[in-house]
């Protein structure tokens, strides 16, 4: 029989736990109390390190899925992969591609890339980087046995050979204007051929690993614990040599546990900290947040077609029954701006300025009126049918867009049934069309890994991978496609204006508000420039001693 | 002839006079909760679910007592209406496993031999499988919510009333007024369930306040873990959860105050229980 546990003396721990609450409650308002839209400045570099450090210490929130760059789709994957392997080509922070592993890429014909491999440049296990390696390591995206999550970014690939001792061409079945930019993320990570063989199905997980060319060596991979790394001797990047002898990625699930790592110090750095905790963490005089480019756009994905949000008047309603400024405050504490796109501004860079403009100031805005939207629900005959919106416990915004989206379903006369699933069951939602079967809508943190929209909209076409709701339009399909075999950046651009359009008319996504990256360094390091090309960039060899 | 009243079970000398006014709070707290929750509607000053998100995370004002929560809904009012599903889930689990326990018990002590074996073998079966652990399968195979776990909870819990009656009934049947009512010609089932059962009912009771409190909390921790009762609904296992989030902005009332009316209403009902304890002794001292 189970102990009674409780006496009096628990009585008199409540009663003290009372005393804590009154106290608590004496505090008054928090500091994000009533936050509306914070303006906060983008910070394009932090101060150069003046020496270096014997270990970086950096927080993940959740352990990577994989160092296989076939399959590294996400922010744990990438931040990590970006520090280990390199790619063909460089994202630097401002969205813009230069030279990496290529020293040189041409486009003599539409249908081609010719890429300059970079010499005497050195793998983790001290052999040398030849086209061998690079067409070994791009053609694993078009191996159906490796269903590379990249494989979209190869859709017009025919092939990918070796032309010279040290270059490789790129042939295409028409004309792909995104194909070569995409060569600066996860799509062109270049590992020695040899080492592909040698891992077989360990490759790029905790019992093999991967031996690629960046600045850090992969050392050991605690699964759930750590990832640990050493700066490599021989990278060749003279300018971009770690300034940290070793690095150890720390993965903390627990939001609560990671900033209270970060305020102690115990932590050096990290990326993606929670919104709501930032005014702690610059409070407590640890370290400062710095604020910095961001190619993403928080947005709630409509994926059942048979339901009622397959009505694109019955999504309109939706979002207009969605308060998008008070979210700002409730699920980002202010740090974000509401926006009526599905791509960032920051992707719109390569525009000319007419073009940018027009991007964002000519879309239709959806503002916040319940009435209005209680109205077009009323009209469509949706009244009381139900929607569902599957959810994870990773963070205070995927709680609040959850549940103020099912508030705000319910105030327009929706039912709205919120389903929990597992952090790891909702990764599954993006790839498995089981997985969403049963799920109206889904929260995201979509972000593009070039600085062109054309990736966002590419994936909207009918039958695409990640086009989840299955949106089919064939006047979106058409000027996307026409975008993407359009290699003049103008002409190009001005065909994504009208995609953004039409996806600003149709809403097969509901685009809720835009983040900045967030970055956080304690006092003693510095160097890691704030931007989302941190995912594909070497950043951590940036960071020094202050 | 005439049959005289079965003897009740000797009751302790209220002895313990320092706590009684622990006892009074513990069952003023108690009314207090149950009142708030028959009555949501008319004590929540707002809906449980309104939400304004340009007020999260306001901590106390005059229009928010216990200030409001991550999408600036009101905590009193989640706390009113998250007392209905803080009691119901405990009061079902509690009546079906009394039943259940004082029934299988009851057939176990009067009955012995293999009957009491089996019945004794299948207690054990069960108790080797923490509540919560049974819980959280019939989530698993039912899906989440109140019922399934409810359920489990049920057959968890029906051991512990189960042994206690099975050894009550032991002891009682072999009392001469037991032997008495046989010798008149009364059935077995008759002075089971009319003559020994009611002198169980009063220790069977304490036990039952008893476990009503691990219910409670055991309850709260499936709705902490998102397998429970399922947001946005009012549940304080569920604003716990939610509350987690606001403690890295330095906002610890969303997530304490339902802590501490878990631990209230666990340490008031454990008082009344321990007072029932009290009051009708040890009966195997």
């Amino acid at each position: 029989m189970k102990r009674n546990i409780f006496n009096t003396k628990a009585l008199k721990l409540a009663v003290s736990a009372a005393a804590v609450l009154t106290l608590a409650a004496c505090g008054g308002a928090s500091p994000d109390a009533g936050a509306a839209a914070l303006t906060y400045e983008l910070t394009k570099n932090t101060p150069a390190p003046t020496g270096e450090l014997d270990k970086l210490t950096w927080s993940l929130y959740a352990e990577p899925y994989s160092l296989d760059y076939a399959y590294a789709f996400d922010f744990p994957d990438n931040q990590v992969l970006a520090n280990t392997c390199e790619s063909l080509l460089r994202l630097n922070s401002d969205m813009s591609v230069s030279p990496g592993l290529a020293t040189k890429f041409e486009n003599p014909t539409p249908n081609s890339w010719v890429y300059t491999i970079r010499e005497n440049v050195k793998f983790h296990d001290g052999t040398t980087l030849n086209a061998d390696d690079v067409v070994a390591s791009l053609n694993r995206h078009l191996d159906p046995a490796i269903g590379s999550f990249w494989y979209s970014a190869f859709a017009n690939v025919t092939s990918i050979e070796k032309t010279s001792a040290n270059q490789v061409t790129i042939t295409t079945s028409k004309p792909d204007a995104i194909l070569n930019e995409s060569l600066a993320g996860a799509p062109g990570v270049i590992d020695s051929a040899a080492t592909f063989q040698k891992y077989g199905a360990d490759y790029g997980n905790a019992a093999g690993g991967v031996n690629c060319t960046g600045p850090f060596e992969l050392k050991k991979w605690q699964s759930g614990e750590r990832l640990s790394f050493e700066r490599f001797a021989d990278y060749w990047d003279k300018d971009l040599a770690p300034k940290a002898k070793e690095l150890e990625f720390v993965i903390m699930t627990d939001p609560v546990a990671r900033v209270n790592a970060l305020k102690s110090g115990e932590i050096d750095g990290g990326w993606m900290v929670p919104s709501n905790a930032i005014g702690e963490l610059n409070a407590s005089g640890a370290g400062k947040v710095f604020f910095g480019t961001n190619s993403a756009v928080q947005s709630l994905i409509v994926t059942n077609p048979e339901g009622p949000l397959g009505n694109p008047e019955v999504r309109k309603a939706l979002l207009m029954s969605i308060d998008r400024t008070g979210l700002v405050a409730a699920a980002e504490a202010g740090y974000a701006k509401r926006t009526n796109a599905l791509t960032a501004e920051s992707v719109w860079g390569a525009a000319d300025k007419a073009t940018q403009q027009a991007a964002f100031a000519e879309l239709t805005d959806y503002p916040y009126d319940i009435e209005a939207a209680a109205k077009i629900i009323e009209e469509q005959g949706v009244a009381g049918q139900e929607i569902t919106i599957t959810t994870a416990p990773m963070g205070n915004n995927f709680a609040v867009v959850a549940q103020a989206t099912a508030a705000a379903a319910e105030s327009i006369g929706l039912k709205a049934t919120i389903n929990t699933v597992t952090p790891n069951a909702y990764t599954a939602l993006f790839s498995d069309p089981e997985a969403r079967k049963g799920t109206d809508l889904v929260y995201t943190n979509w972000y593009l890994s070039i600085g062109d929209p054309q990736e966002m909209f590419s994936i909207l076409r009918a039958g695409d991978f990640s086009n989840y709701g299955n949106f089919a339009d064939p006047a979106f399909d058409k000027v996307v496609n026409e975008a993407l075999g359009t290699i003049d950046t103008n002409k190009r651009f001005a065909k994504s204006l009208e995609a953004q359009k039409i996806l600003n008319a149709q809403l097969p996504w509901l685009p809720l508000y835009e983040v900045p990256t967030i970055l956080w360094m304690n006092d003693k390091i510095t160097g890691a420039s704030p931007s989302v090309n941190h995912l594909y960039y070497p950043w951590a060899a940036q960071i020094g001693a202050k | 002839m005439s049959i005289q009243a079965a003897p009740r079970l000797p009751l302790k000398r209220q002895s313990l006079h320092k706590t009684r006014w622990g006892l009074v709070i513990s069952i003023g707290f108690l009314a207090l909760v149950l009142i708030a929750a028959i009555f949501a509607p008319l004590v929540a000053p707002f809906s449980p679910a309104a939400v304004d998100l340009l007020r999260v995370n306001s901590g106390p004002t005059p229009q928010h007592w216990l200030g409001t929560d991550a999408l600036g809904r009101d905590i009193l009012s989640r706390m009113v209406y998250g007392s209905r599903t803080a009691l119901t889930g405990p009061i079902v689990v509690v009546l079906a496993s009394t039943i259940l326990g004082l029934l299988s018990g009851l057939w176990a002590g009067w009955a012995g031999g293999k009957i009491d074996a089996i019945i004794s073998r299948i207690f054990d079966i069960v108790l080797a499988f923490p509540a919560l652990l049974l819980a959280i399968l019939a989530v698993a195979l039912f899906g989440k919510g109140l019922i399934a776990p409810v359920i489990a909870m049920s057959i968890a819990y029906t051991p512990y009333i189960g042994r206690l009656t099975r050894q009550l009934v032991a002891t009682e049947k072999n009392r001469q007024y037991v032997a008495a009512y046989k010798v008149q010609g009364f059935s077995a089932p008759w002075i089971a369930t009319r003559a020994v059962m009611p002198n169980v009912l009063g220790v069977v009771g304490s036990q039952t306040t008893q476990n009503f409190g691990y219910v409670l909390v055991e309850l709260a921790a499936l709705s902490f873990l998102g397998l429970g009762i399922q947001a946005p609904k009012a549940d304080w296992g569920n604003m716990i959860n939610e509350g987690q989030a606001a403690l890295v902005s330095g906002n610890f009332l969303p997530a304490l105050i339902p802590s501490i009316a878990v631990v209230l209403v666990v340490v008031a009902v454990n008082s009344v229980g321990g007072w029932l304890s009290d009051k009708l002794g040890d009966p195997f001292a």
